[in-house]
């Protein structure tokens, strides 16, 4: 029982036999693939990361896109309402214009016509006198001279 | 009385199981064959329990050695720190092989740790690992100065304490093991039904893998304090 000999050789060569076999089936191996699952989670990981980059870029990206377009669209929106602005008011100028000149084609169609009576006014207030004149005096030499006479005399009480 | 005295002198003689013939015949004592059967018993299971290990597990076997490995080097891990963490894998097969020692005399076979030499061959096992720790973590010259901390007056109690850790190591479980068997036995004789069975929970089973724990808990111990 309480006896120590050499026997106590035994042990140290198991226990050292032990532990290298156990050192290599059990603590190696699971050591060896808890290193590699960490491996595999470091590198998801990483990926993770540069994914969330990427996505990061290109939401960035997008944003840009998104305010470019934007800027675009206004700019286009403001530049079709300048144009529309732009050609109203040139119709409205050009049918200002129209206007003006029918108004002044009329004015003067009325005033070529004013004349024209009034020439007509003045030829037969010419006559009648000429016929007054002749049916007081009775005779008729020259009806050119005549009528030159009245026209003038027409004329100075027009002037008066 | 005098039968059961004789009784408990054979249970805890430690016989030679058989003779190898070479060299004027090399005895192999009982002890060793269950060592060789613990041995065999530890590697097969690891290779059984480690063979088709993935990356990401997909069997319970495979989560469940895991477990098994990262909890035990747990319980050194905290103690021993970085530095200590290789000695962890020799801690842990202490630990596997004392506490398979104590547990299989629940098959019929007599625990190893009965004997003498087995518990004192560990011991001093322990207590080389404990030096070449500290030589390792200090260096010669700081190993050899440790002796002379905190003052060198104590130094001959600390050359002594060489000595005393292995011897109180060995003791402690060769006792322990001794004791929990030879009160087993009485109550055998008091009690021989189903009483046993109740005290065998606690003296075979909780404290052979209490005191696999302490043997392998204060190794970790003294190796922090070598290292230190």
């Amino acid at each position: 029982m309480l006896t120590l000999n050499w026997n106590i050789i035994w042990i140290f060569v198991n226990l050292i036999v032990l532990y290298l076999l156990l050192n290599k089936f059990l603590f190696g191996r699971v050591q060896d693939i808890l290193k590699q699952r960490e491996e595999l989670i470091n590198s998801s990981i990483e990926s993770a990361k540069a994914n969330e980059e990427i996505a990061k870029e290109n939401v960035v990206k997008a944003q840009a896109m998104v305010d470019n377009a934007k800027k675009e669209a206004e700019e286009k929106a403001n530049s079709i309402i300048e144009k529309a602005k732009k050609e109203e008011k040139e119709r409205i100028e050009a049918s200002e214009n129209e206007a003006r000149r029918i108004l002044k084609e009329t004015r003067e169609i009325a005033e070529i016509e004013r004349n024209r009576i009034l020439a007509e006014a003045k030829d037969d207030m010419v006559t009648m006198a000429m016929l007054t004149a002749r049916k007081a005096v009775g005779t008729m030499d020259n009806e050119e001279k005549e009528r030159e006479l009245f026209e003038d005399l027409l004329k100075k009480v027009g002037d008066a | 009385m005098g039968n059961l005295a004789e009784e408990l002198m054979s249970q805890l003689t430690c016989e030679t199981a058989f003779t190898i013939p070479i060299f004027g015949g090399i005895g192999i004592p009982e002890s060793v064959v269950a060592t060789w059967i613990i041995m065999a018993f530890l590697v097969i299971l690891s290779i059984w329990l480690t063979s088709n290990l993935k990356v990401v597990p997909t069997s319970k076997r495979q989560v469940f050695v895991e477990t098994c490995v990262v909890t035990l080097q747990g319980l050194f891990d905290d103690i021993l720190g970085e530095h200590g963490r290789k000695y962890i894998p020799y801690l842990v097969t202490v630990l596997l092989y004392i506490a398979c020692a104590n547990l299989i005399g629940l098959v019929g076979i007599k625990p190893p740790t009965k004997d003498l030499n087995i518990t004192a061959g560990m011991a001093i096992m322990s207590i080389v690992l404990v030096q070449f720790a500290g030589i390792k973590g200090k260096g010669t010259k700081g190993w050899l100065k440790s002796f002379t901390q905190p003052m060198a007056i104590i130094t001959p109690i600390n050359i002594m304490e060489v000595i005393i850790k292995p011897l109180s190591l060995c003791m402690r479980l060769f006792g322990n093991v001794l004791g929990s068997f030879v009160v087993m036995e009485l109550i055998k004789i008091i009690v021989p039904a189903f009483v046993p069975l109740v005290f065998s929970l606690y003296f075979d089973i909780f404290d052979g893998l209490i005191q696999a724990y302490v043997f392998v808990f204060l190794t970790a111990l003294f190796i922090k304090e070598a290292m230190e």
